[in-house]
């Protein structure tokens, strides 16, 4: 029997199932050939979308890197290990939504869903590191090496000559879009440490011209109309504040506002506004999210106006507390790359 | 045509200045049609009176390229000690037409009978707006002023009159000020907005009604509801973004 232990835990000590996440970024493609060659150097096998990830579950690969774009799909396997590493949100989003010709905002959901990945697997036990795509474009030697070892992999096994070779190459085109940060900064403290406030700026909403960013001054002449929206961004399940900040003037002050915030479709919360004068306001919004949640704060004007304008600062998030108190384990963890 | 550059109208009064609107500009050309909405002392029948040259603006530009009516209004501009036959002859003259030739379609238009005889300060504000749409049906402006007369007389004289204008002088120029949006949304292209000192020019004439009447409508309940959910701005040092 003490034999029959021994060996059963030499062989869970053998496996290691490790996935990587990369949402669509300008250094995908390098990150993946680089991986790749890791792996191979380190005796384990890879597999990618092509490779059908969904086909592992079925196999018995003990020593195995799995590589996607789309955290559901590895839905399922049982994982040891796990990196994600996200490129600018809405650069991923427009990717996501060119490849499987969708609209940008159901390519953003998409790339989201990617980054709240790791709140799904933490009940597995499952150890999620995140990265930035633009923290490793800058320093590509070092960054690179911290991903290999979050993934258990021998650092010895990187080949830096390819790894130089595929970062600077031109065909990476770094793309300019909203920064990452907004997002993965509400993951860095984890499930026990709320962490302070995310900030998501104007640019991660939509204004109410068809699928135009929102702009610095939303002029509100018209008539009742959702003023911006947005961003579509997922957030793990737990107790949320959200501090919409932003300007009116004097006449924009006459009208009366609706806030709301819709998550996974539902409204969850919302609050009835009318400014007594021009000025800076923020508003606050609770919610509780049972599971992951698609959120949408929207700011409705209710009554028509003939001229006035709004600035809209910007979303303040907090964790207020975890929706699952039991769920008291670290999730995710910052590797300490320099913060520019 | 019309064009109209940076028009402003303010006012000084004891608490200041009070501007009815600023820096308005708009072109209009024949055949267009032109609302103006507001409410009561907004500045709609002082826009109509300085396109047509009655009162000046406190600033900008009006240039005419047609020929434009008198703001045609429940005020009348007809002389009141003259009776109706003399104030024709006097806008005869005015305008160059010929006196038999206005007076006869005037008086079939108006359908003023003796009453034309009588001094004009005697009629009725509904008697000298039928006067005035007779006129100035008769001399046939390029544009016409209208300020908030279009629904004066029975149902026949209004129908007799929105035919005479829409109809048989579908090619010329209106600007019409009035509070019926129904009226003005099926009547006009485009329309100016006036309210609270400002004046903004709308291409979509259904958006112009629909903020209009928005703005134009701010109930009890509205006002008791405001007590409640009205909230102070932030101090500025809490600015964040």
């Amino acid at each position: 029997m003490a034999r029959q232990r021994k060996s059963q835990a030499s062989e869970t000590r053998d496996v290691a199932r490790v996935a990587v996440v990369i949402t669509p970024c300008a250094e995908e493609a390098a990150l993946r050939a680089a991986l790749i060659g890791v792996a191979e150097r380190c005796g384990y096998t890879w597999r990618d979308e092509t490779g059908l990830i969904g086909d592992y579950a079925s196999s018995l690969e003990r020593r195995v890197v799995l590589l996607c774009s789309d955290a559901s799909l590895l839905r399922g396997v049982p994982l040891t290990q796990s990196v994600v590493i996200a490129g600018p949100i809405n650069d991923a989003g427009r990717a996501a939504a060119t490849r499987h010709g969708w609209s940008e905002r159901e390519g953003l959901i998409h790339a989201t869903r990617c980054l709240a990945f790791a709140s799904e697997f933490v009940e597995k036990g499952v150890n999620v590191s995140i990265f930035s795509s633009d923290r490793l474009a800058s320093d590509a030697a070092k960054g690179f090496q911290a991903v290999v070892e979050a993934l258990g992999l021998s650092p010895d096994a990187i080949d830096q000559l390819q790894l130089l070779d595929l970062f600077s190459s031109r065909q990476f085109v770094r793309v300019r879009g909203a920064p990452v940060e907004p997002v993965l900064s509400l993951f860095r403290g984890g499930l026990s440490n709320p962490s302070g406030p995310a900030w998501w700026p104007r640019s991660l909403f939509w204004s109410d011209r068809a699928d135009a960013t929102c702009p610095e001054i939303i002029d509100i002449t018209g008539r009742s109309r959702v003023l911006f929206f947005g961003p579509y961004i997922t957030l793990p399940a737990g107790h949320w504040q959200i501090n919409v900040r932003f300007a009116v003037c004097k006449e924009a002050a006459r009208r009366r506002y609706l806030f709301e915030v819709i998550a996974n479709d539902a409204t969850v919360a919302h609050a009835h506004l009318w400014p007594s004068d021009t000025g800076n306001y923020a508003i606050p919004l609770d919610f509780v999210a049972k599971r992951p949640a698609v959120v949408e704060i929207r700011m409705t004007l209710i009554t028509a106006s003939l001229h006035g304008e709004i600035r809209l600062a910007g979303a303040e998030i907090t964790r207020m507390a975890v929706s699952s108190p039991s769920e008291e384990r670290t999730i995710v963890r910052d590797l300490g790359l320099p913060v520019s | 045509m019309l064009s109209v550059r940076n028009l402003s109208k303010i006012y000084p009064t004891p608490s200041g200045e009070r501007a009815l609107f600023r820096d308005l500009s708009f072109d209009l050309e024949r055949s267009e049609r032109l609302a103006i909405f507001g409410r009561n002392g907004q500045g709609k029948s002082t826009l109509i009176k300085i396109l047509g040259g009655a009162i000046w603006p406190s600033s900008g530009r009006v240039d005419w390229s047609m020929e434009s009516s008198w703001p045609i209004g429940f005020g009348g501009a007809f002389q009141g000690g003259l009776t109706g036959i003399d104030n024709i002859r006097f806008v005869s003259r005015i305008y160059n037409k010929p006196f038999e030739e206005i007076a006869a379609y005037t008086e079939g238009f108006a359908e003023l009978g003796e009453a034309l005889l009588m001094p004009v300060k005697h009629y009725s504000t509904g008697m000298r707006a039928r006067l005035a749409f007779g006129l100035s049906l008769a001399i046939e402006f390029d544009c016409y002023l209208i300020d908030e007369v279009i629904a004066v007389g029975d149902a026949s004289f209004q129908q007799k009159c929105q035919r005479e204008l829409f109809g048989h002088r579908a090619d010329r120029a209106f600007i019409i000020a009035s509070h019926d949006t129904a009226f003005l949304r099926q009547t006009c292209d485009r329309a100016i907005v006036i309210d609270r000192g400002r004046a903004k020019v709308f291409d979509d004439i259904d958006l112009a009604a629909d903020i209009y009447e928005a703005i134009g409508s701010r109930s009890e309940y509205e006002e008791q509801l405001a007590q409640k959910i009205m909230v102070q701005p932030l101090p500025a040092e809490s600015v964040v973004g």
